[in-house]
């Protein structure tokens, strides 16, 4: 499946001239960016800037006001809906909130994207909902529905989700918000494992500065009153060269004050 | 030192008084007690009772009598501040302490910003018109929606159904099993009423007997449908909004999208089918249990015996009443889940929303029901069945 990709120079996901809209109400402009593939890419910015809102984009829910955005070269927005969703079958999205299905149990929630897509026997999938739920450190949590277990482990069974059909690109949500630094970190940990074992692409929508430094490869920075990137490279350069005092601030947590504030 | 309290009455416990050194610089000697909950004065009011304020330059406060404060003082600073700055006097805050001054320099550390907000419509034409715009696209999403509907109804027959067989059971029983009892108890009462209005009209004419016939052609055609469909939007209907509304909120809907499950297969079919094929059983069960309350009624009040009530029902209603009742019943199940579900999806993303969609769904779902029976009838009507 992930074979017809070898050539790792080209761009995995390209955004060109995106931008995005509620209405009339715009919320950034011109956003450009390529990632490559295998590559952890972290979008940042102070709190409302539409982090959120271009993930939302990217894997499919809300339509640019302009711009598109480009999977191994191909038009993801300019085409028909069936094209469209055949590239989202190559995602795995875990959201903010983990947004498990709550009437199903946990290995209900992970089979469900087996059984509908794959061939596999019931056994095979219960293997494999099993495993996937070892990986985020929920073994033994099957039947559990999403109200019993905590808001933390929601989010890691969101990401058992995600991964249930080794996805080439995984998105995630401000994945270490609202957890304790141990498991924030044991994340972390998950996140470049599940990059360098599955060889996905990963896309992280997050303001926490301890995981962009660990995680990162590359990263823009989203700016809510330029409404536009307003810096992009490895989070560690950015740190040490970007003049730009907005980030400067932010990587540093306003520990570099500026004049204007 | 000329102390002025200004505390309105001896019940306040906050005081203000001026010391002017010069005349153009005053001491606003703050004492007592300052917080949010001590009736505390306007800085307007305060303001008005600087002595000669057309003179002062500057102002400072003191603080040495202040017993307690809160946020109340400070907002009270904020703005006298304010206000001073607007008539050019200078303000200097030294006299105030460390915690409080961390306090202000805090509230004016990020600047007031200018944040665009979609204005609200205020005049009844604006309103009007937002209205109407919000309703001619609520139509256009509707039909889109109905035919989402088809499309995915449509799947069923080529063999590619997008929900789970446990779901459409679980669905099945709880608007047919669990919606049992309470149906069979309105139905009783609604043929019971009927019966009692019957008997006081028809008894006059020396035609109790008839009572038999208003009751049966009444719940089998119309009261039956009716009343089923009206009970099932406010339990069924509404919980299907709400249940698909917090889905929403929950991102779970989203959830589906990018797995490529489309909501309209995975959550609203199951609940179409299952209202659609359990409404008209609901309804058949109510027809028994209707006639069965005009014949309680019949039998105790106009003292029919039940094998006369049994004949003369009979004689009264044909197959094709049932019928007619059967399919409105499927209409009527239609028209609710289709409520229920639509407003669901279309939910806003927070809780307030959910109760609103919930609303809506019944608001909506019985105005359906109404408008289509009466199109039923004249239907039924022209075509004399």
């Amino acid at each position: 499946m992930k074979n017809d990709n070898f050539e790792n120079k080209k761009s995995h996901i390209e955004v060109k001239n995106l931008s995005m809209a509620y209405g009339s109400y715009v919320v950034q402009e011109n956003i450009n960016f390529s990632v490559s593939k295998s590559e952890i890419f972290i979008i940042m910015g102070d709190s409302g800037c539409g982090k959120s809102t271009l993930m939302r984009h990217m894997v499919g829910l809300k339509k640019p006001a302009k711009g598109d955005i480009f999977y191994n070269q191909k038009h993801f927005w300019q085409t028909d809906i069936t094209k469209r969703q055949a590239m989202m079958r190559h995602f795995g999205v875990m959201y903010q909130s983990g947004a498990l299905w709550s009437s199903m149990t946990l290995s209900e929630n992970i089979a469900l994207p087996l059984r509908k897509y794959t061939t596999l026997s019931d056994n095979q999938i219960k293997e494999v909902v099993s495993f996937k739920l070892s990986l985020v450190g929920l073994a033994g949590y099957e039947d559990f529905y999403p109200s019993e277990i905590s808001g933390g482990m929601c989010k890691r069974a969101g990401i058992a989700r995600a991964i249930a059909l080794d996805p080439e690109i995984i998105f995630f949500d401000e994945p270490s918000a609202g957890l304790d630094p141990i498991s924030s970190r044991r994340l972390d940990d998950l996140i470049l494992a599940l990059r360098d074992g599955l060889g996905a692409t990963i896309l992280v929508v997050t303001h926490e500065l301890a995981s962009i430094f660990a995680i990162a490869d590359n990263s823009i920075f989203l700016d809510s009153e330029s409404k536009t990137i307003i810096a992009s490279g490895p989070p560690k350069e950015l740190l040490k060269f970007s003049e730009n005092p907005k980030v400067q601030q932010f990587l540093t947590r306003g520990a570099k004050e500026v004049d204007s504030v | 030192m000329d102390l002025d309290n200004l505390s309105a009455s001896t019940s306040n416990p906050w005081k203000v008084g001026f010391v002017g050194s010069t005349p153009d610089f005053i001491t606003i000697a703050v004492s007592g007690k300052w917080r949010t909950k001590d009736n505390l004065p306007t800085p307007e009011s305060i303001f008005k009772k600087f002595p000669s304020s057309s003179d002062i330059k500057k102002i400072t406060y003191d603080i040495k009598n202040l017993d307690v404060w809160d946020s109340g003082l400070l907002s009270f600073i904020i703005k006298l501040n304010k206000i001073c700055k607007a008539q050019s006097i200078e303000v200097c805050t030294n006299g105030l302490t460390k915690n409080m001054l961390s306090l202000l320099t805090l509230a004016k550390a990020v600047p007031k910003r200018k944040i665009e907000k979609k204005l609200q419509p205020n005049s009844l034409l604006q309103r009007l018109g937002h209205a109407s715009i919000e309703f001619y696209n609520s139509i256009e999403d509707m039909l889109g929606f109905i035919g989402l509907i088809a499309i995915s109804f449509s799947k069923i027959f080529r063999r590619k159904v997008g929900f789970l067989r446990e779901d459409l059971l679980y669905l099945i029983q709880d608007c047919s099993v669990n919606s049992l009892p309470i149906i069979l108890l309105i139905s009783f009462l609604i043929g019971l009423i009927l019966a009692f209005i019957g008997a006081v009209q028809l008894q006059s004419f020396g035609a109790g007997i008839y009572v038999a016939n208003l009751v049966a052609v009444g719940v089998t055609r119309e009261m039956s449908p009716l009343m089923i469909a009206i009970i099932m939007t406010g339990r069924t209907g509404a919980s299907y909004a709400a249940q698909l509304g917090s889905m929403q909120v929950n991102e779970e809907i989203d959830a589906l999208k990018t797995t490529v499950i489309s909501p309209i297969d995975f959550l609203v079919m199951p609940r179409i089918l299952a209202l659609t094929m359990m409404v008209p059983l609901l309804c058949l069960f109510g027809d028994v249990f209707g006639m069965l309350g005009g014949m309680i009624v019949s039998i105790k009040v106009l003292h029919i015996s039940f094998n006369q009530y049994l004949v003369q029902t009979m004689s009264a209603i044909t197959t094709v009443d049932i019928i007619v009742g059967l399919v409105k019943s499927i209409f009527f199940g239609l028209l609710v889940a289709i409520a229920g579900c639509y407003q669901g999806l279309n939910c806003g993303r927070n809780s307030d929303a959910v109760g609103r969609a919930t609303t809506k769904a019944v608001v909506s779902g019985i105005l359906a029901i109404i408008i289509a029976d009466a199109f039923f009838e004249i239907i039924l009507n022209t075509l004399k069945i």
